[in-house]
């Protein structure tokens, strides 16, 4: 194993938020997901044709960065990274400030967005600027101070320098719709997306995986030396992809595209390795999703590539964004699904010295089932509506994906009944 | 796996040993061939009781000692009290468990099975098959990799001979 896994799962415990604090971006994070598909469904009809601009489908994408993504990513890595770097958090009222403004920002912007007032998306951005900036402090406060896996405090850096950046262009964004700010907002548009999906969460999602995938297969932490290479080529990916969106330069973007696709073929390399070597048999079904969200990585890279020299007609955006989000959201249900019942399970070990809850106990199957079936329904769904192009199909991608979030909110309001139940019990 | 300390790599060769047995067990326990008991005379059932009946009696016991005896103490002495403390306590939660298991084992490997022992024992299983696994997931990530560097080259042979020995 690498020597930064040493103390990961042994410091665990003794860096452990109080459990309310990682629980309530991840509950706020179910309701959204909740929220992002029934705002779909009632504009399915603006999705296939959807260029940009205000309305519903920006606050449904709103809904999902933002309330979903951000929301699960600042949860989880609250909690994760000071494990990982062996370095204290220690600021609960801070982060539980964060949530607050986090969720009030992010309530206000999606309404702004979806009736396009201008006054309720600059408020709503500012407020959720404000925790996003707190959470920045916190976070390279952790980082700064090192840590003992050097891959994953690596791309912990240049996550945070692209949640910055996507935090001021997204802002610009706004000012935009009513003071010139952009010479094309589209090309600041795209850029604010690409450093959101592939710089913040891509970068997160890539980093943690390095620890995440093996701890729940058992297996090796792939050597720091491929997972810094696979950093450097996303960063570098990213940034020619970023700069021939900017510049006007569809061939950048589309080398930008291809080395990030080296990039994700190391990153894939590293795991299906450790996977191959894993000495826990049954994954478990979790891994159905992560594999699908491995499947979609690449997917949706080729599909960017494929946009930017023109190939994918006048629907390739689409096409584009839909990929990454389904990459994205696919990865972050599959690793809430196996966290949410983990962590619930390592604070009823601390409550309870005999026979404490397992993860399994505390893990709720049925609705995790539904979820899955109704996800992959929703992807392909989407993914159909959108290429045909059918209004209905699109509206019942939306429908099977709302049905797959309340049964995962389902999955998390009983795992916390039954982390509860066993803790009165004791 | 590679690892530096013959005490590491040894105590690791017993995981695999184990996760093996718990991956055996987690596959006759679940799905459906699972629904029904086995048959008195199913071979396979037999050969997992009986390994499964070693592993509760001695194996396991044996393999939490060493470590409690000779690897946590050490880990203490540098400092690092939080791992032998969780590992600690995991081992007494395993060594509860068995206790509950192993007349279950022992009962089914007399008699055989009935629908109501079956499913005592199922139940019983999934939660050692857990919790077991659980357990080596955190001596894999956390305990073994700072074995290497913490005992001189002779004092690492000696563990491995004192390990075997006691065996």
């Amino acid at each position: 194993m690498a020597s930064g896994a040493t103390a990961f799962l042994g410091s665990a415990s003794e860096r452990l938020l109080p459990l309310s604090l990682p629980f309530r971006f991840f509950a706020a994070a179910v309701v959204y997901h909740m929220a992002a598909w029934a705002v779909l469904a009632l504009s399915a009809g603006d999705l296939a044709d959807y260029t940009g601009g205000g309305g519903p489908v920006l606050a449904a994408i709103h809904l999902l960065t933002l309330g979903v993504f951000i929301m699960t990513a600042m949860g989880a890595s609250l909690q994760l990274l000071p494990v990982a770097t062996l370095q204290g958090f220690a600021a609960p009222r801070l982060i539980a400030a964060i949530w607050w403004l986090f969720n009030l920002g992010t309530m206000i912007l999606a309404l702004g967005m979806y009736y396009i007032w201008h006054h309720a998306m600059a408020a709503g951005g500012a407020l959720a600027g404000l925790a996003i900036l707190l959470y920045l402090w916190l976070l390279l406060g952790n980082l700064r101070r090192g840590g003992a896996l050097a891959a994953v405090v690596a791309h912990g850096w240049l996550a945070a320098g692209a949640l910055l950046a996507l935090l001021v262009l997204g802002l610009a964004l706004i000012v935009n719709q009513e003071h010139a700010v952009f010479a094309d907002a589209q090309r600041g548009a795209v850029s604010h997306m690409l450093l959101a999906a592939y710089g913040f969460m891509g970068l997160l999602v890539l980093g943690f995986s390095y620890v995440l995938v093996p701890m729940f297969a058992l297996t090796q932490v792939p050597g720091p030396k491929w997972a810094l290479a696979s950093l450097i080529a996303a960063a570098i990916g990213l940034g020619l992809a970023l700069a021939g969106v900017w510049f006007g330069q569809d061939i950048w973007a589309a080398v930008g595209g291809v080395v990030g696709l080296g990039a994700v073929v190391i990153h894939l390399s590293l795991m299906l390795q450790a996977l191959r070597k894993r000495m826990r048999k049954r994954l478990g079904p979790a891994f159905i999703l992560i594999r699908l969200a491995w499947v979609l990585l690449p997917l949706c890279l080729i599909f960017g590539i494929a946009w930017a020299v023109d190939l994918l007609g006048e629907r390739g955006g689409v096409v584009f964004t839909l990929s990454l989000l389904a990459w994205l959201l696919t990865m972050l249900l599959a690793i809430l699904q196996r966290i949410v019942p983990f962590l619930a399970s390592m604070h009823a070990a601390i409550a309870i010295k005999r026979r404490p809850p397992t993860v399994t106990a505390l893990t709720a199957q049925t609705p995790l089932n539904i979820h899955m079936y109704c996800h992959c329904a929703a992807v392909l769904l989407l993914g159909a509506g959108v290429v045909w192009p059918q209004d209905l199909i699109v509206m019942l991608g939306a429908l099977a994906g709302f049905a797959g979030a309340v049964a995962f909110a389902w999955f998390f309001l009983s795992a916390v009944r039954k982390y509860r139940a066993a803790l009165a019990t004791a | 796996m590679y690892l530096d300390s013959q005490i590491a790599q040894l105590l690791h060769d017993e995981h695999q040993r184990t996760l093996d047995l718990m991956n055996r067990l987690e596959e006759a326990v679940t799905g459906r061939k699972a629904k029904a008991a086995p048959a008195s005379d199913d071979a396979a059932a037999k050969a997992l009781l009986a390994d499964m009946h070693a592993e509760l009696q001695a194996t396991t016991g044996h393999h939490f000692n060493f470590e409690e005896e000779n690897i946590f103490p050490a880990l203490t002495a540098i400092g690092d009290v939080a791992i032998p403390h969780i590992l600690r306590q995991e081992h007494d939660l395993l060594r509860n468990l068995s206790e509950y298991l192993l007349p279950v084992v022992e009962k089914a490997r007399a008699d055989g099975f009935t629908a109501e022992t079956w499913k005592e024992f199922c139940e019983l299983a999934l939660e050692l098959v857990e919790r077991q696994i659980s357990h080596i997931q955190k001596e894999e990530m956390g305990l073994l990799p700072t074995l290497s560097g913490l005992f001189e080259d002779d004092r690492d042979g000696e563990l491995v001979m004192l390990y075997a020995e006691a065996s």
